[in-house]
């Protein structure tokens, strides 16, 4: 794959490539016949109006939305009358573009903090309206699953002029401590001190990172160190990095290790897409040129509860949803 | 490629973990769910009241075992049948009362579910209003109705028994304005807390959609 020269996020680009990569490692082994659904065909190819013009969406393209999903503030019991308000915020979000037509895959970032409409249940789990809040809660109702996946795509579709949705990606952050240990562990050289965490976990120490330690150590900041945001993320690049070797050397030994990675995986990730889908589009998609990421423009303020709330421009998020996915009928 | 295998998992991870931990408090779903309640009508000046109390205030309980309870078997009869069907005839029959004229209680689903509490309320405040302010921005003319749930034991029967009564409420700016008589919030207030007894509200909307 072709690494985009220039970047306004290296990490961002790093997960998009990578995610493609990793899917289409498995084609050679797991590709299965994947039969077209024509009814596609049929299907009245969503339209709309903008300031006079009509525009529809680009012929081939798909859409798939990424997300990273923190259910942690619910740890605990969950009462009864919460069951279907504790999801798990969406932390993450990243809407990919993939245009057939043009070969190009276009990912748009998605602020957390987006205040828009998002569907609010009931205490029974049933719709009971809609409200303006933080984007990120929009997984927060459901089951935690699909249904929280659906209202959440359903947001974003919202935000950005009623596109559609295609496929959602999700994945839950207790999968750190799985996908660390399905590795064997990762040893670490701790620069700082993690003991307010975990006793084992002292400053200058080289260890194996189990289960909850590699949570810790690249999650964490508060209480170790100096705090600060910068430092954490120099540990995640180190985490990464020995992540990286400690996957270069068990995938030379077994070339079925990557399929049992995301077997181990996929109990905290939730999908609309099956195996064989994902495969066969990472491979479609291996030659497509990767933009760099967009991000929307807007205005951070302070809620009144204290709470970061993000304002998307108007004008600039319709113009680049009509950029990155529809085309002006002419 | 082998070098940025490691990426696809533990970024979507990482991310999550890095916007997690950001400088200013983020926003959890709890700042949305926990309702929000303030009493919108003060005794009247004129009011002579014990006391150098101003007024009183409508609060949120914290879930209790019990009131957990009546929330499981009104969920339960709602997943067997209908929301209604939980409640007493009684009380069914003056909340028709409460509602437009060919309401179909069956179509009533059950929105919000809250233990609450009054202090400092006197007899002769009486009647007032309450805003709460749940999660769901109620659009005006949502059909709504709250149900008062008052859980006491019974010394004539030796059980605990759970007394329901029909408020009235409107959706008002987003919010829900509920009407408490005088009867109701005297009846909150007489309520003892020590004694295992509580005091609930089920908000109800009609639901044209519901089967």
């Amino acid at each position: 794959m072709n690494e985009p020269e220039r970047r306004g996020s290296k990490s961002l680009c790093r997960l998009l490539a990578v995610f493609l990569i990793l899917l289409a490692l498995g084609s050679p082994v797991h590709a299965e016949t994947v039969w077209r659904d024509l009814n596609a065909r049929y299907a009245r190819v969503p339209q709309l109006e903008y300031e006079g013009v009509r525009y529809r969406l680009k012929p081939r393209l798909t859409t798939i939305l990424l997300a990273g999903v923190d259910n942690r503030g619910d740890a605990g019991d969950v009462l009864p009358s919460m069951e279907y308000r504790s999801g798990g915020q969406a932390d993450f979000l990243m809407l990919l573009a993939i245009d057939d037509a043009a070969k190009t895959v276009t990912p748009l970032q998605i602020d957390r903090d987006t205040m828009t409409e998002i569907t609010v249940l009931n205490v029974l789990g049933q719709v009971s309206g809609t409200r303006t809040a933080q984007i990120c809660l929009s997984h927060s109702f459901g089951d935690g699953k699909e249904y929280s996946c659906e209202l959440m795509s359903d947001a974003v579709s919202k935000l950005l002029l009623g596109t559609p949705i295609n496929h959602y990606y999700v994945m839950n952050m207790d999968g750190i401590a799985a996908f660390n240990d399905a590795l064997g562990g990762v040893e670490v050289t701790l620069e700082d001190d993690f003991s307010a965490y975990d006793p084992e976990m002292t400053a200058g120490k080289t260890l194996v990172l189990h289960g909850k330690q590699a949570e810790i150590y690249v999650r964490q900041r508060y209480h170790v160190g100096n705090q600060s945001n910068i430092a954490r993320l120099r540990r995640q690049e180190v985490y990464i990095q020995r992540v990286t070797e400690v996957l270069s050397r068990e995938i030379k030994k077994r070339a079925s290790f990557v399929d049992a990675l995301l077997d181990v995986m996929d109990v905290y990730t939730t999908t609309d897409m099956s195996r064989g889908r994902l495969i066969n589009m990472a491979d479609k998609i291996k030659q497509y040129t990767v933009h760099p990421p967009v991000k929307i423009p807007g205005e951070s303020l302070l809620g009144e509860n204290g709470r970061m709330e993000f304002y998307a421009d108007e004008n600039m998020l319709g113009m680049i949803t009509l950029d990155v996915f529809y085309e002006s009928i002419v | 490629m082998k070098r940025t295998i490691a990426f696809v998992l533990v970024m979507l991870l990482v991310m999550t973990a890095t916007f997690a931990e950001n400088a200013v408090p983020s926003v959890n779903i709890s700042d949305i769910t926990t309702p929000v309640i303030s009493v919108v009508v003060k005794p009247a000046e004129d009011v002579e009241t014990e006391g150098e109390t101003d007024g009183f205030v409508i609060y949120a309980e914290a879930v209790s075992e019990k009131t957990q309870q009546v929330f499981i078997e009104i969920a339960t009869k709602a997943v067997e049948s209908k929301v209604v069907e939980y409640f007493p005839e009684e009380a069914i029959q003056k909340t028709v009362e409460l509602l437009p004229e060919k309401t179909d209680t069956a179509k009533l689903v059950l929105d919000e579910f809250v233990p609450i509490g009054v202090l400092n309320y006197e007899e002769e405040y009486g009647d007032s209003e309450a805003d709460f302010e749940f999660v769901t921005h109620y659009e005006e003319g949502t059909v709504l109705v709250a149900m008062i749930g008052f859980i006491r034991y019974n010394p004539e029967t030796n059980e605990e028994e759970i007394i329901w009564m029909p408020a009235q409420a409107v959706a008002v700016d987003g919010k829900v304005r509920v009407s408490f008589t005088q009867e109701i919030l005297f009846k909150m207030q007489e309520q003892n807390a020590d004694q295992g007894e509580a005091v609930v509200m089920a908000l109800l909307r009609a639901d044209d959609s519901a089967e």
